[in-house]
């Protein structure tokens, strides 16, 4: 790769790690904003309460949805963790149905802006492969948001996730066609580098009419090889 | 007089109802929805004095819906709520009549002070 090839990849990884970092932290945020104005509520109610007359099951349940959002923030910095550490690993033994999941943890806002369901189809068997993680979850993080772009409101973005003998292969539906491609998102010339650096082929096909992303991660030691399904 | 009915707008319902409770132990009608779609439902067939919007929100966005509120009641308040990422979201619903923008996380006695201003001007209650 020449170096302003890998200056795009650098920027263009930047610029992923940065939406997914915003958006969580954006997720957290919030729940800290609902516990805050829960301890609030609390407060108020024992300053407005006359002593001996504590509104008890009213403070309980503030207490038990406090505790609810404080379950949710765990959530959120236990993914924001996992993916921060995705970055540090140039190569990697992964599961590839953990890391798809933890894709749609770290996207689930922007399907929800949206109100597009996101369709897992994960096989039963583990698909272990040694690759890098980020790059991973970038190539298919591109995908979704393309995949996001062409769908409407209440409408289903599918990712399959399928293990042959010697690759793994990985479809994102439905895809735009060529020309809708909002400025921005994955289109095949954006998403080539990127599948290089997994050493794994991407092609638009049509499957069942729809337009679909498929992407083949090849096996062979480095970067990318399936090591066992089990 | 008549508590200021208050309409509360945020995509997390949890949000939305602690902050109408609170308001409500602070001498106001306040109710929480949880959808710009609600929302505008609620302005159409209840006349709140004042709205609190999320900016931020699936579905119909919140500045879209401030669009449709000012259409409905051109001079209903509506302070929009943000966060830091949003502002400038929050910005552009200044220019498009919002009646002033509060960041996340929202001070109680600072909302509490603004919606008493925004009650009392000629807006508030023109339903």
């Amino acid at each position: 790769m020449d170096d302003t090839c890998s200056a795009a990849l650098h920027e263009a990884e930047l610029s992923f790690f940065g939406a997914v970092t915003a958006s969580l932290s954006h997720q957290i945020n919030n729940v800290l904003t609902i516990i805050s104005e829960l301890n609030g509520l609390s407060e108020d109610l024992l300053a407005m309460t006359a002593a001996g007359d504590l509104p008890v099951e009213r403070l309980r349940a503030t207490t038990a949805r406090i505790s609810g959002n404080l379950e949710r923030c765990v959530e959120y910095l236990q993914v924001l963790n996992r993916f921060s550490h995705s970055a540090d690993q140039e190569s990697a033994t992964c599961n590839l149905g953990e890391l798809v999941c933890l894709l749609r943890s770290v996207t689930s806002r922007f399907f929800e802006l949206r109100k597009v369901n996101l369709e897992l189809n994960l096989p039963e068997r583990e698909v272990v492969v040694v690759t890098r993680p980020f790059a991973v979850l970038h190539v298919l993080y591109r995908a979704l948001r393309s995949a996001l772009a062409a769908s409407g409101e209440g409408e289903t973005v599918r990712l399959a996730l399928e293990a042959a003998p010697e690759h793994v292969d990985i479809r994102v539906s439905p895809m735009p066609s060529e020309r809708e491609i909002p400025a921005g998102e994955a289109d095949l010339a954006s998403l080539a580098p990127l599948c290089r650096c997994l050493g794994a082929q991407a092609a638009f096909v049509s499957v069942a009419g729809v337009s679909t992303l498929r992407i083949v991660l090849p096996p062979g030691p480095s970067p990318s090889a399936v090591l066992e399904t089990r | 007089m008549a508590e200021p009915r208050i309409l509360i707008v945020d995509d997390e319902g949890d949000l939305a109802f602690t902050l109408a409770e609170r308001l409500q132990l602070r001498g106001f009608s306040a109710r929480g929805v949880t959808s710009g779609e609600a929302a505008i439902e609620v302005v159409q067939h209840e006349s709140p004095d004042a709205v609190v919007l999320d900016v931020k929100m699936p579905g119909t966005g919140g500045l879209s819906v401030l669009r449709t509120l000012k259409s409905l009641r051109p001079h209903l308040p509506v302070i929009l709520v943000t966060g830091h990422g949003s502002r400038e979201n929050a910005v552009e619903g200044m220019r498009l009549g919002a009646f002033r923008y509060l960041m996340k996380p929202v001070q109680i006695e600072e909302l509490v002070a603004l919606l008493h201003e925004a009650t009392r001007g000629p807006g508030g209650g023109d339903g």
